[in-house]
């Protein structure tokens, strides 16, 4: 019981892990510059434009 | 329709450029198509290079206000015009390649973690219920802009000269599309995100526990049978809050040759099997 715990725990561990590092990968990929990551780059890029563009101006 | 003497002019207008002089030029308008010049064959140009005149009538005032600019500049742009680069498919291989590779791994990662059931700890039926959907969002959201970024690269691989890419990106609705989709799927990332370190910070601080308590067989087989029981039911408890937990536990009772219904009474485990 106590190595199916282990086991559990791990596994779980290893899936939570994933889930939380998951966001940060997935949000600087969505901001980097097209010519980086081609269609790979989103909306935070385009956020990143739309302040940058409003801080010129 | 143009009459033949400004066809005329314009042909020598495009021959007065040294990159066009002597090429074929074809006119399409007047309900036909026809060829206007039939190009010098001692020119460098003759057979390389083609220029196609279209009669269009548009009705929008503004296109025919910058019409009349561009034909009023004598021999070059007006000014502050904009200089229209041709951003061919193959020159922009190398990043799309990149970009649908992260976005399918992306995708691999959301699937797995959708798909193998560790949305969460379950923590109400509730909040269970917004994970899935918020999981799924992201799963499918990935999944779009990976079929998105493998198109793309089909796109180049069936025409590397020509600029398709370029084409779909000025297209507004498509852009605009693929941005919904991107920012749907960082909405769903970061909505899942405090429960994920709410999850994460569960699993620690239980571990935790499970190892302060030095759970060994031989502390087991000292322990009463109250004792024992509390703690089987605990340990059971913790590892069937997932499907693939309450499978192991099954799996292992069938091993250990316990009844399903023992485990629901975990006083009756021994320390052979209960370890």
């Amino acid at each position: 019981m106590v190595e199916i715990i282990s086991e559990e725990t791990a596994r779980r561990l290893h899936s939570a892990l994933r889930d939380i590092v998951s966001v940060p990968v997935q949000a600087v990929v969505s901001g980097l510059p097209y010519e980086l990551v081609g269609s790979a780059n989103g909306s935070v890029n385009w956020i990143i434009h739309l302040v940058d563009t409003g801080s010129g101006s | 329709m143009v009459s033949r003497q400004l066809l005329n002019a314009i042909v020598q207008k495009i021959y007065s450029f040294p990159e066009f002089h002597g090429c074929i030029i074809g006119l399409y308008g007047d309900n036909g198509c026809s060829v206007l010049e039939a190009g010098y064959t001692p020119s460098v140009n003759y057979g390389r290079v083609a220029v196609i005149i279209e009669e269009v009538v548009t009705d929008d005032p503004s296109t025919a206000a910058n019409t009349q600019m561009w034909a009023d500049t004598p021999g070059s742009s007006p000014a502050g015009s904009p200089n229209p680069i041709v951003v061919t498919n193959r020159s922009v291989w190398g990043r799309e390649a990149v970009g649908a590779g992260l976005s399918c791994g992306m995708t691999i990662v959301s699937a797995v973690g959708v798909l193998g059931g560790v949305a969460a700890e379950v923590p109400s039926a509730g909040t269970s219920t917004f994970l899935v959907i918020v999981a799924w969002t992201g799963m499918i959201t990935s999944g779009i802009q990976c079929i998105n970024g493998l198109v793309r690269v089909g796109a180049i691989i069936a025409n590397p000269d020509d600029n398709t890419l370029q084409r779909w990106d000025g297209n507004k609705i498509y852009s605009t599309t693929i941005l919904i989709v991107d920012a749907l799927g960082m909405v769903a990332a970061i909505a899942a995100l405090p429960t994920g370190i709410e999850n994460l910070w569960a699993i620690i601080v239980r571990q935790r526990a499970f190892a302060l308590r030095g759970l060994t067989e031989a502390t087991l087989r000292n322990m009463n049978a109250a004792e024992r029981a509390k703690v089987i039911r605990e340990l059971i408890e913790a590892a069937s809050k997932t499907p693939e937990g309450r499978a192991a536990i099954m799996a292992a009772a069938r091993e250990a040759d316990i009844a399903a219904s023992t485990l629901a009474r975990p006083s009756s485990l021994s320390v052979r099997n209960a370890t």
